[in-house]
């Protein structure tokens, strides 16, 4: 009975175009990080990554010393700081620009505010739509129980989540190898840097090639979009216009953002969502913006978010008059 | 009711049109399913990897720069950094630029490793970081500030002179000492310049005393390690005695101080 109605919802989505569009802006976006990448590689032929990794560290050693910066900034600085130095004292360099590279870093650089974007303009639509297009009335007196309506708009909206991440992966990768070196998925990676106040604890750091390392990535990324397809489902219901809901979704993403770097001393602020949705980049080793914030939390966190929205979804979706 | 009929009409094709509408995205979203649940999955289980089997590498093979052709590296304290140089180049910056105007071949750029406000157990710490030892192997050049912080402290000669000035500074001289020996090792053939003190206080009353004192220093600098013949003390205090040639701070050299800094630099290469 499921099944259905989670294909119709798929026909639907793909013919308004949304994914179409997504996976243009993937693209485009994808070439200019190639290009970049490219530049990159042609510039720094010459140029000796250990000096400058040992720069970059002095750099941040400056600016956690001037002492005018903020808490969670200095957090981030100290433990990139002790990233770089971990990979300098092996020899190895963490920066080499290499296809396989590019679609490790796609999940930490998109996965921060352009993959949940993007996420947020697919689920925006799926109910708000329906009002827009006066297919709601049509769809809500057919003989279908409300609950399986919307759990079939979650699945369809979860299935294309992990299929943009998913063409986010390949694309990258498609669109950089032909252009820089398409080897090395089995470059050492190291992920689980501990840092508690100024130390470093070198012993809790584990190593992984890079394809696995890649796969744990983009499964925690997965897990955040799926969190985030959750919320913005729920703002698809409550709100009756796809701009409005897209448009609570990017002000909470961007200004939670914000708020957790000008006012690292509001620790309430660890239990936005927002705060924990950047999880391959605490994986791979940046610092949260507030102390307390171990990988279980995050997780634990967004999960309670998912249930949450989808809590308030149900009970709105259910209880709606269709003529109201 | 446009968009109704629409969803009727592709009621009918849709046998044509299963596969671009239903089963490619459907395939592909199971796979990425699979993929991703299977990536979180082995994280919930803790399969992120052995422990690190990288010994620190023995540093690598460093390459010997050109015997004519500048390499140089800058370490040490702000100073050496380019602190309050508006144009942020600092003597690194405005040495290369230096080299460039006289035509001085230099094999690239000077690397900048100091870091404002290091003292000396600072910097000994950092010629610790195989990564430094091969930096300085791969130079030809060293030009080292370091030991103001020590001497100058928080306290700041600015109101008041020490106590007892002389066993601050013999501390501080056994400390450059081990510095400079470890450096000598590491680079056995490099020149090395030290950038000598100067007053940054010439104007306050107690102006002449510290004037006496840094004079006394940058001889005792020269005395210690004058013997290395590639060693040069770069004067400095000559050029801050008479001329205001500080930052806003009125501590640090400005873009000029640090031009003319660097220019003596490129004299003596």
């Amino acid at each position: 009975m499921l099944f259905p109605l989670v294909q119709n919802e798929t026909l639907k989505l793909i013919r308004r175009r949304r994914f179409a569009i997504v996976l243009g802006i993937l693209l485009v976006i994808m070439t200019l990080v190639s290009y970049s990448q490219y530049r990159q590689l042609r510039n720094n032929r010459d140029a000796n990554w250990r000096a400058d990794l040992q720069e970059r560290i002095a750099r941040y050693e400056n600016r956690l010393r001037r002492g005018n910066v903020n808490e969670s900034w200095a957090r981030s600085m100290r433990a990139d700081m002790n990233r770089l130095q971990f990979y300098l004292d092996r020899g190895i360099n963490p920066q080499e620009p290499t296809a396989p590279l590019v679609v490790r870093t796609f999940a930490n650089a998109a996965g921060f505010l352009l993959l949940p974007l993007l996420i947020a303009v697919l689920g925006s639509d799926i109910v708000s739509a329906e009002n827009s297009e006066g297919t709601d009335k049509l769809l809500l007196t057919r003989p279908v129980k409300r609950w399986k309506i919307l759990t079939s708009k979650l699945i369809t909206l979860w299935l294309f989540a992990s299929m943009t991440l998913l063409a986010g992966g390949v694309l990258s990768y498609v669109v950089t190898a032909p252009v820089i070196p398409s080897q090395g998925w089995d470059a050492p990676t190291f992920n689980g840097f501990q840092f508690s106040g100024e130390s470093f604890n070198a012993d809790a750091v584990r190593q992984l090639p890079l394809w696995q390392d890649a796969l744990i990535a983009y499964g925690l990324e997965w897990y955040a979009l799926l969190a985030v397809a959750s919320i913005s489902l729920m703002l698809s219901v409550i709100f009756k216009s796809s701009a409005a809901s897209i448009g609570t979704m990017l002000a909470s993403l961007v200004g939670g953002t914000i708020l957790t770097r000008i006012s690292p001393d509001w620790t309430a602020g660890k239990y936005l969502f927002v705060s924990a949705l950047p999880l391959p980049d605490y994986y791979t080793g940046q610092a949260p913006p507030y102390d307390g914030m171990s990988m279980t939390f995050c997780i634990l966190l967004l999960g309670a978010w998912a249930v949450g929205a989808l809590c308030v979804a149900y009970a709105i979706f259910t209880r709606r008059d269709v003529f109201g | 009711m446009r968009t109704a009929n629409r969803l009727l009409d592709s009621q009918s094709d849709m046998h044509s049109r299963r596969f671009f509408f239903w089963i490619l995205p459907f395939t592909a979203s199971l796979i990425a399913v699979l993929l991703f649940g299977y990536g979180f999955v082995s994280y919930l289980r803790g399969e992120t990897g052995t422990p690190v089997d990288f010994l620190p590498s023995p540093g690598t093979e460093a390459s010997a720069p050109a015997s004519e052709a500048v390499a140089a590296i800058i370490l040490g304290d702000s100073l050496a950094r380019g602190t309050g140089d508006p144009t942020g180049l600092g003597i690194a910056g405005r040495l290369d630029a230096e080299l460039g105007r006289r035509g001085i071949g230099s094999a690239r750029r000077t690397y900048n490793f100091a870091v404002s406000g290091a003292r000396t157990p600072d910097l000994l710490s950092l010629l610790d970081r195989e990564n430094i030892r091969t930096m300085m192997r791969e130079s030809n050049v060293i030009i080292v500030s370091i030991g103001g912080n020590d001497l100058w402290g928080g306290s700041g000669w600015r109101d008041e002179a020490p106590p007892d000035p002389d066993s601050v500074m013999n501390e501080v001289m056994s400390e450059i000492e081990k510095t400079l020996q470890e450096i000598r090792e590491t680079s056995p053939k490099s020149r090395i310049f030290f950038i000598g003190l100067y007053n940054p206080f010439v104007s306050t009353p107690m102006g002449g005393e510290m004037t006496a004192a840094v004079s006394r220093w940058n001889s005792r600098l020269l005395e210690q390690f004058g013997d290395d013949p590639d060693f040069t003390l770069v004067h400095t205090s000559d050029l801050f005695s008479h001329r205001d040639r500080l930052a806003l701070d009125r501590f640090h050299p400005s873009g000029e101080g640090y031009e003319l800094i660097a220019r003596r630099i490129a004299d003596g290469l």
